[in-house]
C-alpha cells in the first residue's frame, strides 16, 4: 500500500450515517414502549443487573446490589478459601471480593478478564461477586423461570431463583448473603 | 521361352525316372502275384487232400471194423447156444456192451425165414412167424436176403427205412448152428449219425472247411456243417467235383458247389466195393470256400498295391531330385550363355554344390573360370579406354582452363595496374585522414574530461537525494510513534466510555433504590449508558482507522527502504560510468598517436606503388605472348576429344 492509494480510499466517517441513527432511535423508542408496558405489571416483573461470567450471563436483583465498581487492585489474603480471590478498598472500605466460579465448583477454562465487582449488601452481610463484563438493568417477568433444569448441577442450584427461556440465570441474592459458607471464622 | 525348355527337359527327366521305376516294379508285381496264387492254391489243394484222404482212411476203417466185429460175434459159442435154446433175454448184458462199444444203435436176430426173432434195443422177441412187421424189416430183409445168397457178411447203403426215425446203415452176418447149417442173421443197426461223428471234425479247416460224404446217385451220405442232419439222402450234390470223384478215383478241383458258391474241393472214391464188398459206393468230399482259402492273397494283393503306390512316390520325388540335379545347372548355364552372347560378361553360373566332381560340376566351373578370365581381360580393356578418355577430358578441361586462366591473368593485370594506381591516390587521401583523425583525437579527449566531470556532478546529485530519503524514513518512523500515542489516547477514552456505562448501571441501581421517585433518574441512567455504547463504538472506528495509517505507514517505510536501495544502485552505476568515460579517453589517446604512423607509413607505400606499376607493364607482355599459344594447344586437344567419344560409345555396349 502507497500513500496516493490511501488518499482513494474512502475514510469512514465518525458519525453515523443518517439511515443508521434512524434505527438507533426507533429501536430506543421499542425499548421505552417495552418499558411502560412493563410498569403496570410491576409487581409481576424482576428488575435485573445482567452480567457475563465464565461465557454466561447471569442476573441478580437490584434490591440488594450496594454498587458496581471497577475492579482495579486486588489484595491477595493468605488463609481464606479458594473462591475468597481477596480484598478491595471500596471509597475507603475494606471489603472481600469472591468468585463464583469457584464457589459453585465450574469448569475453569481460563479465559475470563473478571473486570468488574458486583457489591453484594444487607444488614448483616457484605462481600463482591467478580464478574466478566456488565450487560445492563433489564427486567424478566417472574413467570418466565424456571426453576429447575436437568442442565443446571452442581452447588448452583441452592442459589438459584431460576432459568430464563433464553438462558440467563438469575441468582437468588438473598440466599448467597445468608449462606453460612460466606462466614470465615479463623 | 527360357523357362519353358527348363521345363520340358525336366518334365522329360521325370517322366524317363518313372518309365524306368515303374515298368519292372509293375512287371515284377504283377508275376509275384500270380505265382503267390499258384503256390497258395496248391498249398489249400495239399491240405484239404491230405484231411480229406485222411477222413477216407478213417471211415473205411470205422466200417470195417464194425463188420469184423460184428462176424466174430456172430460166430461165437454164445450166439450159438442162445440160438438153439432160444434165451435171448440172457444174451441181453452182452448185446448191450456191444451196442455201447461199438456205437450200434441196435442189434438185431433174423430168423430161418427173413423175420425178426429178437431185437436187443427194445430187448423184445418177436414171433417170426406173425404177419406183422417190425419197423427195420424193409431194411433188414433185403439185407438178409443177399446174404442168404452170398453167406458172406454184408452191409447196406445208409437207408431212410421210415420217415419218422433217423437213417441208418445195417450190417448182417450169418449165424451158424452146431450142424453148420445157416440158423440166422445178426444184424447191427448204425445211425447215420454215429458216421457223422467221424467226419465232423472240422479242426484246422477255418471257417468254412466241410467233409461230406456222397453217394452213387449224387445224394448226401452225411451232415453238412452248413446245412445240419436233415439233408442226409435229400441234398443232392449234383456237381462236377462228385461225378470227378466216382470217375477219378481222387483229386482236386476248383469249383461251385452243392450251395452254389465257389468252393476248393478235394475228392476220393471210398471203393466200398472192392475193400468190403458192398453193392454201394461213396465218395468223400473235402471242401473250403475259395474266399477265405484265398483271403491271404487278398491281402497280399492290397499290400502289393498300396506298396506299389509308395514306390511310384518315391521314384517321383527321387526322380524329381535327380532330374533338378542335373537340369537346373544345364538350364542356369543356358541363360548365363545367352546373357554372354547380348554382350553381359558378368554371367555366372551360382554353384549350388560347389563340390560336385561330375561332368556337370566340371562344366559349370570350368564355364565360370573362363567367363571370368574373360571378364577380367574385358574389365582391364575397358578401364584402359575409360582412362584414357577421362585423361583426355581432363586435358581438354584443363587446356580450356589454362586459355581462361591466361586471358583472366592479362584481364588481372591490367586491373591490377588500374588498382595500384588507385592505391596511390587511395593512400593519399589516406594520409590525409590519418592527420584529421590525429586532430579529432585531441577534441575527443577533451570532451571525455567534461563527461567525466558530469558523471562527478551527478554523483554528487545522488548522494543529495540518499540524504532525503533517510529523513524521509525518519519522518515516517516518528508517525508511527505518533499514531502509538493516538491509540494510547483512544484506549483512555474506551476506558473512560466503560467507565461510564458501570456508572450508568450504578445510577440504574440507585434509581431502582429510590423507587417511584428514581424513575427520571433511570431515564437519565440510560441515556447515560447510550452515551457511553457510542463513545466506545466511535473509539472502535478511531482505532480501526489508526490501523489502516499503521498499515499505510509501514508502506511507506518499506517503499523508502527501497528507494535508498535504488539510490545505493544509481551511485555504482555512476561510477562505473565514470570509469568507463576514464578508459575512452585513454583510447582516443592512443588511436590520435595511431593516426601519426599511419601518415608516415603511407609516404612509404606511395614509393613503393610506384614501382610495382613499372613491374605490371612488364608482366602483361608475357601474358599476351603466352594467350596465343594456349590456343593452339585447345585445338590439339579437340581433335583428341573426338577420338575419345568414338572409344566411349563403343565400350559403353558392354557390360562387366
Amino acid at each position: 500500500m502507497n500513500l496516493k492509494n490511501l488518499d482513494t480510499e474512502p475514510r469512514r466517517p465518525f458519525k453515523k450515517d443518517a439511515p443508521a441513527t434512524k434505527d438507533i432511535l426507533a429501536e430506543r423508542a421499542r425499548q421505552l414502549a417495552r418499558r411502560s408496558t412493563g410498569d403496570r405489571r410491576s409487581a409481576d416483573m424482576l428488575t435485573v443487573v445482567e452480567f457475563r461470567m465464565a461465557h454466561e450471563t447471569y442476573a441478580l436483583g437490584l434490591n440488594r446490589i450496594r454498587v458496581i465498581h471497577p475492579l482495579k487492585t486486588l489484595t491477595f489474603i493468605p488463609g481464606v478459601p479458594d473462591f475468597v480471590k481477596g480484598v478491595i478498598n471500596l471509597r475507603g472500605e475494606i471489603v472481600s471480593v469472591v468468585d463464583l466460579k469457584i464457589f459453585f465448583e465450574l469448569p475453569d477454562d481460563g479465559v475470563t478478564r473478571l473486570s468488574q465487582v458486583i457489591i453484594l449488601s444487607d444488614d448483616d452481610m457484605e462481600f463482591g461477586i467478580l464478574a466478566d463484563e456488565i450487560l445492563g438493568i433489564s427486567e424478566i417477568p417472574k413467570s418466565a423461570l424456571q426453576t429447575s433444569l436437568a442442565t443446571l448441577t452442581g452447588i448452583r442450584t441452592d442459589y438459584l431463583k431460576g432459568v430464563t427461556g433464553d438462558g440467563r440465570v438469575v441468582l437468588d441474592d438473598a440466599k448467597l448473603l445468608s449462606d453460612k459458607k460466606m462466614c470465615i471464622t479463623v | 521361352m527360357i523357362r519353358s525348355i527348363s521345363k520340358s527337359i525336366m518334365a522329360k527327366l521325370i517322366i524317363q525316372f518313372l518309365i524306368v521305376g515303374l515298368i519292372p516294379l509293375i512287371g515284377m508285381g504283377t508275376l509275384t502275384y500270380y505265382l503267390a496264387k499258384d503256390a497258395m492254391k496248391t498249398e489249400v489243394f495239399n491240405h484239404i487232400a491230405s484231411v480229406n484222404s485222411i477222413k477216407k482212411v478213417q471211415v473205411l476203417e470205422f466200417l470195417k471194423d464194425r463188420m469184423k466185429n460184428l462176424t466174430l460175434l456172430s460166430r461165437t459159442q454164445h450166439i450159438r447156444t442162445m440160438l438153439e435154446n432160444k434165451t435171448y433175454q440172457e444174451m441181453s448184458p452182452l448185446f448191450e456192451y456191444y451196442m455201447k462199444a461199438f456205437g450200434y444203435s441196435d442189434i438185431i436176430l433174423l430168423g430161418d425165414n427173413g423175420k425178426t426173432i429178437y431185437s436187443a434195443a427194445a430187448n423184445t422177441e418177436y414171433d417170426p412167424d406173425s404177419e406183422v412187421n417190425v419197423a427195420t424189416e424193409p431194411a433188414t430183409r433185403m439185407l438178409w436176403d443177399k446174404i442168404i445168397e452170398s453167406e458172406l457178411p454184408t452191409m447196406t447203403d445208409i437207408l431212410k427205412f421210415q420217415e419218422d426215425l433217423p437213417p441208418a446203415l445195417f450190417m448182417g452176418a450169418p449165424v451158424y448152428t452146431d450142424t453148420g447149417e445157416m440158423g440166422a442173421v445178426l444184424i447191427c443197426q448204425i445211425n447215420a449219425a454215429r458216421l457223422n461223428v467221424l467226419i465232423a471234425e472240422h479242426t484246422g479247416m477255418g471257417a468254412t472247411g466241410d467233409t461230406y460224404i456222397v453217394g452213387a446217385d449224387l445224394l448226401m451220405r452225411s451232415s453238412s456243417r452248413f446245412l445240419g442232419e436233415d439233408i442226409i439222402l435229400k441234398q443232392k450234390v449234383d456237381t462236377q467235383t462228385a461225378r470227378q470223384a466216382f470217375k477219378n478215383q481222387a483229386g482236386t478241383e476248383a469249383g461251385a458247389d452243392y450251395r452254389g458258391i465257389d468252393v476248393l474241393s478235394a475228392f476220393s472214391h471210398l471203393n466200398l466195393a472192392e475193400k468190403i464188398g458192398t453193392d454201394f459206393d461213396w465218395a468223400i468230399i473235402t471242401k473250403i470256400d475259395e474266399k477265405e482259402a484265398l483271403a491271404l492273397l487278398h491281402k497280399l494283393e492290397m499290400n502289393t498295391y498300396w506298396g506299389m503306390g509308395i514306390l511310384i512316390f518315391l521314384v517321383g520325388i527321387v526322380g524329381f531330385i535327380q532330374s533338378k540335379m542335373i537340369a537346373k545347372p544345364i538350364n542356369e548355364l543356358s541363360y548365363r550363355i545367352v546373357m554372354l552372347n547380348d554382350g553381359d560378361f558378368t554371367a555366372e553360373v551360382p554353384l549350388t554344390h560347389p563340390n560336385r566332381s561330375d561332368e556337370i560340376g566340371l562344366l559349370l566351373r570350368t564355364f565360370n573360370e573362363g567367363s571370368r578370365k574373360f571378364r577380367s581381360q574385358m574389365k582391364n580393356l575397358l578401364e584402359s579406354t575409360n582412362l584414357l578418355v577421362a585423361s583426355i577430358s581432363r586435358i581438354s578441361t584443363t587446356a580450356s582452363q589454362l586459355a581462361t586462366s591466361a586471358s583472366e591473368t592479362s584481364s588481372s593485370i591490367s586491373e591490377v595496374t588500374t588498382t595500384a594506381e588507385e592505391v596511390k591516390q587511395t593512400s593519399q587521401v589516406a594520409s590525409e585522414k590519418a592527420e584529421y583523425v590525429a586532430q579529432s583525437a585531441d577534441s575527443t579527449t577533451r570532451i571525455s574530461f567534461a563527461g567525466k566531470q558530469a558523471t562527478e556532478n551527478t554523483m554528487l546529485g545522488i548522494e543529495r537525494i540518499r540524504e532525503e530519503m533517510n529523513h524521509i524514513a525518519e519522518s515516517t518512523v516518528q508517525l508511527s510513534s505518533q499514531t502509538k500515542s493516538i491509540e494510547d489516547i483512544i484506549n483512555t477514552v474506551s476506558d473512560i466510555a466503560d467507565q461510564s456505562n458501570i456508572l450508568s448501571v450504578n445510577a440504574a441501581i440507585e434509581a431502582a433504590k429510590a423507587g417511584e421517585h428514581g424513575k427520571g433518574f433511570a431515564v437519565v441512567a440510560q441515556e447515560v449508558k447510550t452515551l457511553a455504547s457510542q463513545s466506545k463504538e466511535a473509539t472502535n472506528q478511531v482505532r480501526e482507522i489508526l490501523g489502516d495509517i499503521q498499515k499505510a505507514t509501514a508502506a511507506a517505510v518499506m517503499a523508502t527502504e527501497r528507494g535508498t536501495k535504488t539510490v545505493a544502485e544509481a551511485v555504482e552505476l555512476s561510477e562505473q560510468a565514470g570509469d568507463a568515460i576514464d578508459r575512452l579517453s585513454n583510447r582516443v589517446t592512443e588511436s590520435s598517436e595511431a593516426a601519426m604512423q599511419i601518415t608516415a607509413s603511407n609516404q612509404q607505400q606511395l614509393s613503393g606503388m610506384d614501382q610495382l606499376s613499372q613491374a605490371m607493364e612488364s608482366i602483361n607482355d608475357a601474358t599476351q605472348q603466352n594467350l596465343e599459344g594456349v590456343k593452339q594447344l585447345e585445338d590439339a586437344i579437340k581433335g583428341l576429344e573426338e577420338m575419345a567419344k568414338t572409344m566411349k560409345s563403343f565400350t559403353a555396349s558392354y557390360k562387366i
